[in-house]
């Protein structure tokens, strides 16, 4: 224990910033990666092929998979940059992250569901099956990216905790967080990830709520003991100390441009798309609903608790931090009110986030990478050269993770929901509608992403500073008026060319070719029975995306 | 009316209720923030925190019922009528028991 020293520093702000005394923390964090581990090397024997590799040869349970889902998605931001943005933005941020919540219901009502029966292992293969080869590398080349950028995000996260905790540099530190998060990947596979990453919910939800019972209770708390909705009594003196944490603050453009962002966007996440694809059938891929509801709204209330009781702490004491510090409120109020150990656990929690969520963006990129490039060039390979080929995908992409966070971009504070934005524009449309529709067509679908996924890019502030899409701030940062342009593009792209492409004769485009699998994903017999050939939804679509359109191009 | 159609009329119908009612920041800037206190927080912070996921839950069962109950009838149906018992399964992969 030569290495660990305690981190307290010279007293910057009135109150416990660091870990004092670093032995049971760090106990309970070396715990925990044995645990994970162990299920890791247990998990293993089961993997027989690519099927059982990339999707746990489809054998998850509905409860397993809420709670693994939820811990994937809620990732170490719900720890740190949730409650950092809760405490800086307020209502407005919760308003946002409650949309988080409809991006699974959504997955699995618009497509979850017809993908895993119809055996897809990522929406890049789908893609391959409904649009041909071309679309499906552009999908699993806009999967790559949208994961590497997400994943980016989470090992800085980890690697800066890591700097906290054992007062490594940054670049050490950042290296053995991918040398473990890479192997522990690389073992388990889905399966192993999937059951480590129920655990991992379940020990951040128990390393946020039982903390904040303790912090409720003496902050004088009557409902201490159920802290997502415990915390009422505190309102009044919430409302005298800070006055505005309550109001709405931006207008209705505002939170519409975050409904197309943070519920459109994650829905073409293949990293959340892929856990219904583990499902052992569609109804439990349905059931599985349910249980992410339950237990991400449990997880989401107490991190609310947790950011109003950080706003009401530093009112009622006077404090000030400073705003690079938000992200740490969590830490500081455990510090403050519970001491190290507990501390340790909550950060024993984020870590267990942050691993769910990079663990689920690696396997997304394996799939892409050793299942739907090599399907897509017609590659003659073993199925053992499969999976060989997706344990140096996890490698390859933990490394180029690991590389870019050495040295950061710029925009990195907001890369995931730049992600997001990208994901809304250019991945949610093609298969949704794709899915829906025997119109569209393989014309329409690269179109669509091409424009989508172009659109984000040139309007963000962070590429080509000089063109904008009018937000500014906040607005502008979060890339939200860019995808207020982007989405409605890509859709109109979608349908215009979709429905152009087929009266052009040279371009051989054929709406009853696509028939058989389109009832095959719905569950419908062959029967030679024409579903989901009419136009009329279509153009319907497109002429509503015309207002939005209208909208997102006005000043902000 | 057809199965697919009314399968496509009830996704779509659940997706905007849900989206409906999760979405409430879009309502509440419109219409404004009810002047209603629930459980000692104002109506439109105990929406968000709680009011929400628990209507998308009830939302979401009641698709859940509508789609496993009548829709998957009708389409059971349809594939006895036309003897191909199991299609939906053809593509799919070893541990299915797909509905």
């Amino acid at each position: 224990m030569m290495m660990i020293k305690p981190l307290q520093q010279a007293g910057e702000y009135p109150f416990q910033e660091t870990f004092t005394d670093l032995v049971i923390p760090i106990g309970i964090i070396v715990v925990m990666f044995l645990v994970f581990y162990g299920i890791s090397y247990y998990m293993k024997s089961n993997i027989q092929g690519s099927d059982d590799y990339m999707v746990a040869g489809r054998t998850i349970g509905s409860f397993v998979n809420g709670s693994a889902i939820s811990a994937t998605w809620e990732s170490l931001a719900t720890f740190m940059g949730v409650v950092a943005l809760m405490v800086q933005v307020q209502m407005p941020f919760l308003a946002v992250w409650t949309n988080f919540l409809l991006s699974i219901p959504l997955i699995v009502i618009l497509y979850g569901q017809t993908l895993r029966r119809l055996g897809s292992y990522t929406p890049a293969t789908f893609c391959k099956d409904r649009y041909g080869n071309t679309m499906s590398v552009v999908m699993a080349l806009l999967i790559v990216f949208v994961m590497l950028m997400y994943a980016l995000g989470q090992f800085i996260g980890l690697a800066q905790i890591a700097e906290i905790l054992f007062g490594w540099d940054y670049t050490l530190s950042l290296f053995v967080i991918a040398v473990l998060v890479t192997g522990y990947v690389v073992i388990a596979g889905m399966w192993g990830v999937s059951y480590n990453s129920a655990l991992q919910f379940w020990i951040m939800l128990t390393a946020a709520f039982i903390p904040m019972m303790f912090v409720l209770n003496q902050l004088g708390s009557s409902g201490w003991f159920f802290p997502p909705l415990g915390y009422g009594d505190l309102v009044p003196e919430m409302q005298q100390t800070n006055p505005g944490f309550f109001d709405m603050t931006f207008d209705t453009r505002w939170y519409f441009a975050m409904f197309l962002a943070m519920a459109l966007g994650p829905i073409g996440m293949p990293h959340l798309a892929q856990r219904i694809f583990t499902s052992r059938s569609v109804e439990s891929g349905r059931k599985t609903v349910f249980w992410f509801v339950l237990v991400t709204g449990l997880m989401f209330a107490t991190i609310y608790s947790v950011a109003f009781a950080g706003v009401y702490w530093l009112g009622q004491e006077g404090f000030e931090i400073a705003e690079a510090d938000f992200d740490k409120m969590i830490f500081y109020l455990n510090f403050a009110f519970s001491g190290n150990s507990i501390t340790g656990y909550v950060v024993a929690g984020a870590i267990a986030g942050g691993l769910s969520t990079v663990s689920g963006h690696m396997l997304a990129i394996s799939a892409a990478v050793a299942n739907d490039v090599i399907e897509a060039f017609e590659l003659d390979v073993t199925e053992d050269r499969k999976t060989q080929f997706g344990y140096a995908a996890i490698i390859a992409s933990g490394l180029i993770v690991a590389l870019i966070a050495l040295n950061p971009p710029a925009f990195l504070v907001v890369s995931i929901l730049w992600a997001f934005a990208i994901s809304a524009a250019a991945i949610t449309p093609v298969i949704v509608l794709g899915v829906w529709s025997a119109r569209v067509n393989r014309y329409g679908a690269l179109a669509s992403s091409a424009v989508g996924f172009l659109t984000v890019l040139v309007l963000s502030p962070h590429a080509f500073g000089s063109i904008g899409a009018g937000g500014e701030g906040l607005t502008a940062a979060l890339g939200i008026d860019a995808i207020m342009i982007a989405f409605p593009l890509s859709i109109l792209t979608f349908v215009v060319v979709s429905l152009i492409a087929e009266r052009v004769g040279s371009l051989n485009v054929d709406p009853e070719s696509n028939r058989n699998l389109i009832n095959e994903m719905h569950g419908y017999p062959d029967d030679d029975v024409e579903r989901f050939t009419s136009a009329v939804p279509l153009i319907i679509l497109a002429v509503l995306m015309l207002p939005i359109l209208w909208w997102g191009i006005q000043p902000w | 009316m057809q199965t697919h159609t009314k399968e496509a009329l009830a996704s779509l119908t659940a997706a905007l209720a849900l989206i409906g009612v999760i979405h409430s920041g879009i309502w509440f800037t419109m219409f404004g923030t009810p002047d209603l206190m629930v459980l000692g927080f104002p109506f439109h912070y105990f929406w968000l925190v709680a009011g929400g996921p628990v209507a998308m839950f009830v939302l979401y069962w009641i698709y859940y019922q509508y789609i496993t109950s009548s829709i998957m009838e009708e389409k059971e149906q349809l594939k006895a009528s036309t003897g191909s018992v199991g299609a939906a399964d053809d593509i799919g992969v070893a541990g299915d028991d797909d509905d």
